[in-house]
């Protein structure tokens, strides 16, 4: 029953978000830097305000990209909507899909738009917040590791 | 913005208090198998040892609660989560230097409180224990409480730590004022009677501080008793026998 709610209600943003005239929008170009390890795989999300964040894999703003570490350096977000984004990336070196733990903290690489610290947990979507417009933007992420 | 403050200082009160549950409670159920019988007829002295206790947790929790929602929220404190930031030699140098300047502080103000005034007033309710059990570890008038909670709370703004060694000084800080006062040894002889033991403050030494009050006065490290001429050294061999 919750599924069949959930799925009415996705349905019907999405006929929303189709009626709705397309808002102007540019490019976001992105440039990471201090990776440790060119090893596994690179998570990118790009969040909308209404979104999970950093937990980029459900709402309806999100897109997600996964590329592999090396290429990951650099990489490009296309016609994005004008509107207010974060964006969350994950070095997932071991390639299991999953941010790893020990005793809740983060094994792995995480970055965040703006620099957003992580501290009693991520950050919030309004620290790692930047505005989209029709130029596009650039964002410099730098990669951390707890450990 | 208000409510946040106030949410932080009740769940880490809440942090403290299952803390203490699950250490000292985890320890107490170790002496009902280690040593059989110890805390027999101590429900009473038990039972206010766990009251004064749940007290002192939310007298630690607020100020620790504060100083988290204001990390959180506005980046206050030295703590850092990136490991990058600092040499990784400075990670256990950090984990030393806040045991040192808690031992310290401990130390002075423990010495303070054998004083008559602040013995009567506040330490006595420490002291009511005798011997005290693994319940004790946080038993302490609110007075007392109120100047160990302000220990870590105010290093973390003064001596950058990264934050998995912030959680090592606080299991640390939790497993030795549970164990120093459980009644028996749990540390091998080999550690405890050797030189570098000789340094380190385990359940042999403070226990002499439960029975003779004037001295043993330290937290961790026997600096400070060694230097000033209060280190009674550690009970004898086999005090804590089955």
């Amino acid at each position: 029953m919750k599924r069949l709610a959930r799925a009415a209600l996705i349905a019907a943003t999405a006929t929303i978000s189709i009626g709705a005239a397309p808002v102007p929008g540019g490019d976001i170009s992105v440039t990471v830097t201090d990776f440790r390890s060119m090893k596994g795989q690179v998570f990118a999300c790009l969040a909308r305000e209404t979104d999970p964040f950093p937990q980029c894999n459900r709402g309806d703003g999100v897109r997600q990209l996964v590329l592999p570490t090396q290429k990951a350096d650099h990489f490009t977000f296309r016609n994005v909507p004008a509107g207010r984004y974060a964006i969350a990336l994950l070095h997932d070196e071991n390639a299991n899909r999953k941010m790893d733990k020990v005793l809740m903290l983060p094994k792995e690489g995480f970055g965040f738009s703006r620099d957003a610290k992580v501290r009693m947990g991520p950050p919030s979507f309004s620290d790692a917040a930047f505005k989209v417009d029709e130029g596009g933007t650039d964002q410099s992420i730098r990669m951390r590791y707890m450990m | 913005m208000e409510m946040g403050i106030v949410y932080s200082a009740l769940a880490m009160t809440a942090i403290v208090a299952v803390r203490y549950a699950l250490s000292s409670g985890g320890f107490a159920l170790a002496t009902r198998t280690v040593r059989p019988g110890l805390y027999t007829g101590k429900n009473a002295q038990i039972g206010k040892e766990i009251g004064w206790s749940l007290a002192s947790a939310a007298i630690y929790g607020i100020p620790a609660g504060i100083v988290a929602w204001g990390w959180q929220a506005h980046g206050w404190t030295k703590i850092y989560s990136d490991i990058g930031t600092f040499p990784l030699w400075y990670l256990p140098l950090s984990l030393l230097i806040y045991l040192f300047a808690h031992d310290t502080w401990f130390y002075w103000t423990h010495r303070i409180m054998h004083a008559p005034r602040p013995f009567r007033i506040a330490h006595a309710v420490h002291h009511a224990s005798r011997p005290p059990t693994a319940w004790a570890a946080m038993a302490f008038h609110p007075v007392e409480a109120l100047t160990g909670a302000v220990v870590v709370p105010v290093l973390v703004f003064l001596v950058p730590i990264h934050v998995g060694m912030l959680l090592a000084v606080l299991t640390i800080m939790t497993v030795m004022g549970v164990t120093n006062h459980m009644g028996w040894e749990m540390f091998p002889r080999a550690l405890v009677r050797s030189k570098m033991g000789g340094g380190l403050i385990t359940a042999s030494h403070h226990q002499l501080h439960h029975e003779r009050y004037l001295c043993n006065y330290g937290l961790y490290f026997r600096f400070w008793d060694k230097l000033c001429g209060t280190d009674s050294g550690i009970a004898h061999e086999g005090w804590d026998a089955k």
